[in-house]
């Protein structure tokens, strides 16, 4: 429990938890404000958008929350080899497993409540924007899609961290992933029909968009649990 | 809390920076760990906290670190004045340790108190002097009151009165039946403030004994003598003892290596050579730790002549 309580006081003891988390938040809200007002016909009159499609795009489907969420999920471990306070955590407890679980959880908690605010705020927003009924999928669903991509990104984020031990390349790194496969799938995506299917940013977005199933959500999840079996190993197996 | 250290062993490459290293330490005094630079003292101390993974193992009362169920009442560490988050205030961080060391807000105050950091503990260590930080790694490191106190250099950065409050409130800890295990570059605190020394060289274990043993084995030990017939005295020292070479010490003195100052005196008194000085004088900590890493040494260092 102590190694919990840690880690919360460690997140909540820095300026950067709350400042990104707000940012993630205000950008939700701007680009659902955004959204609203961006898209217009061919009079000049803005469409009325599906109000879920809205949120999906404002809370995570774009590279600035993209960016921020990331950040949420890379500090767990970045600040810790950054400024070398890793050695305090391990040494206070060194059973190195418990650490990554406490870390793995309070990733999952912050970006689960994060994008959860983001989510009703944005919600809120639009309703009072007077945007479009939802489209296809529930605001229950949309809310489930929202903290699905929102948790498994972050952790994405904090398994790339572990295993570089460096902060940037922690946030950044999911990005360049994407625009990697997005070239990858450009290339070679005629040739290997199956390359999209396999690689798990792509597979996300299909299924964010709501295509082909839960098969997408088995790769991305595939993925995210073999990179953080990754970081695991090496943060059991490495010098701290 | 007895701290075993056994084989520890790492390599980094081609390079053995911890060489099968042994070594104990004991509850109710300060030891000391000397080294020159790059000798592998940081390294034990990660590989005794496993920190570094490497072979060999360190027991702390009889079970490795891991195994007991509350770390930080069992050893408090300070491996670096700078590991902090500089926009982590100095009391934000030591709330976040008494997290894991399961201690109250009024304990966080008292090491503050005593540390003297209540100007700085609402301010960001990003800021901090090396002095300041070495103060609040040692605030971190008795948060707990744990049983062994494993320091790192911990007096780099301080000014003298902190130092000497440092020698001080370790021996204190130390008298209260706890384990202090502390390196430093500082010989001379370290004379002062350590009851027994750790010595290593190239990874390996030089000595492991008490200071005045440490320094007693020492060659720069020797006896000073004055006299107005050094001649004399010189002609009945190698009278009686063959193989004496004592060393003139102008302008009237002799430095003799070998013999006590009894023995001195009454070969003096037997052959009627009037003494005016008759001095033992001990290599300090320094020279015996020069003197012993000599062939230790990673790198030479310019002689001052």
């Amino acid at each position: 429990m102590e190694l919990l309580t840690f880690e919360w006081r460690r997140a909540r003891s820095i300026r950067t938890t709350w400042i990104t988390s707000l940012f993630v938040i205000l950008g939700a809200l701007f680009f659902a404000f955004l959204g609203t007002v961006s898209v217009v016909d061919e009079d000049g009159t803005a469409l009325r958008l599906p109000a879920t499609d809205l949120i999906k795009t404002a809370v995570v489907d774009n590279p600035i929350a993209m960016v921020l969420i990331a950040s949420l999920g890379a500090m767990a471990f970045g600040h810790e080899y950054r400024y070398g306070t890793i050695r305090l955590t391990l040494t206070a407890f060194p059973r190195r497993p418990a650490v990554f679980f406490a870390k793995f959880a309070m990733t999952v908690v912050i970006a689960l409540v994060v994008s959860a605010i983001a989510v009703v705020a944005s919600y809120a927003l639009l309703l009072a924007l007077g945007a479009g009924e939802p489209g296809g999928l529930t605001w229950a669903q949309v809310a489930l899609q929202v903290a699905v991509f929102a948790v498994t990104y972050a952790l994405l984020a904090f398994s790339l961290t572990v295993i570089t031990r460096n902060h940037p390349l922690g946030i950044i790194g999911p990005l360049l992933l994407y625009l990697l496969e997005l070239t990858l799938v450009g290339f070679l995506g005629e040739r290997l029909q199956w390359l999209p299917k396999a690689l798990p940013l792509t597979a996300m977005q299909t299924w964010f968009a709501g295509g082909a199933g839960l098969r997408p959500v088995a790769v991305w999840a595939a993925w995210i649990v073999g990179l953080l079996i990754v970081g695991f190993v090496l943060l059991r197996r490495r010098d701290a | 809390m007895i701290v075993t250290a056994s084989n520890l062993h790492k390599v980094y490459g081609n390079t053995v920076a911890v060489d099968d290293l042994s070594f104990q330490v004991v509850p109710g005094q300060v030891t000391g760990f000397l080294g020159p630079n790059g000798s592998g003292k940081s390294t034990s101390l990660r590989l005794m906290l496993g920190l570094d993974h490497g072979r060999g193992t360190t027991l702390w009362g009889g079970k490795p670190l891991h195994l007991h169920r509350h770390a930080p009442a069992v050893v408090g560490a300070h491996l670096d004045a700078k590991f902090f988050h500089p926009n982590r205030t100095a009391r934000a961080h030591l709330q976040m340790m008494a997290a894991a060391s399961r201690t109250t807000s009024k304990r966080v105050d008292e090491v503050i108190s005593l540390m003297g950091l209540e100007s700085v503990a609402k301010k960001r260590p990003k800021g901090f002097s090396l002095g300041m930080g070495q103060r609040l790694g040692l605030a971190t490191a008795i948060l707990a009151e744990p049983q062994v106190l494993l320091l790192d250099e911990p007096a780099n950065g301080l000014d003298p009165q902190s130092i000497h409050w440092l020698r001080d409130y370790l021996k204190y800890y130390a008298s209260q039946g706890r384990t202090v295990f502390v390196s430093s570059h500082l010989l001379s605190e370290m004379e002062i403030m350590a009851d027994h020394v750790v010595v290593i060289a190239k990874g390996r274990l030089l000595a492991d004994e008490s200071i005045s043993d440490f320094v007693n084995r020492s060659t720069t030990n020797d006896v000073l003598v004055r006299s107005p017939h050094i001649q004399a005295l010189v002609a009945a020292l190698a009278g009686e003892i063959p193989g004496v070479q004592p060393r003139p010490e102008p302008p009237d003195g002799l430095s003799v290596s070998g013999l006590t100052t009894d023995q001195i005196g009454d070969i003096a008194f037997r052959h009627g050579v009037p003494l005016y000085e008759l001095t033992k004088r001990t290599a300090s900590l320094e020279q015996a730790f020069l003197e012993m890493t000599q062939a230790g040494q990673e790198y030479e260092m310019g002689r001052v002549r």
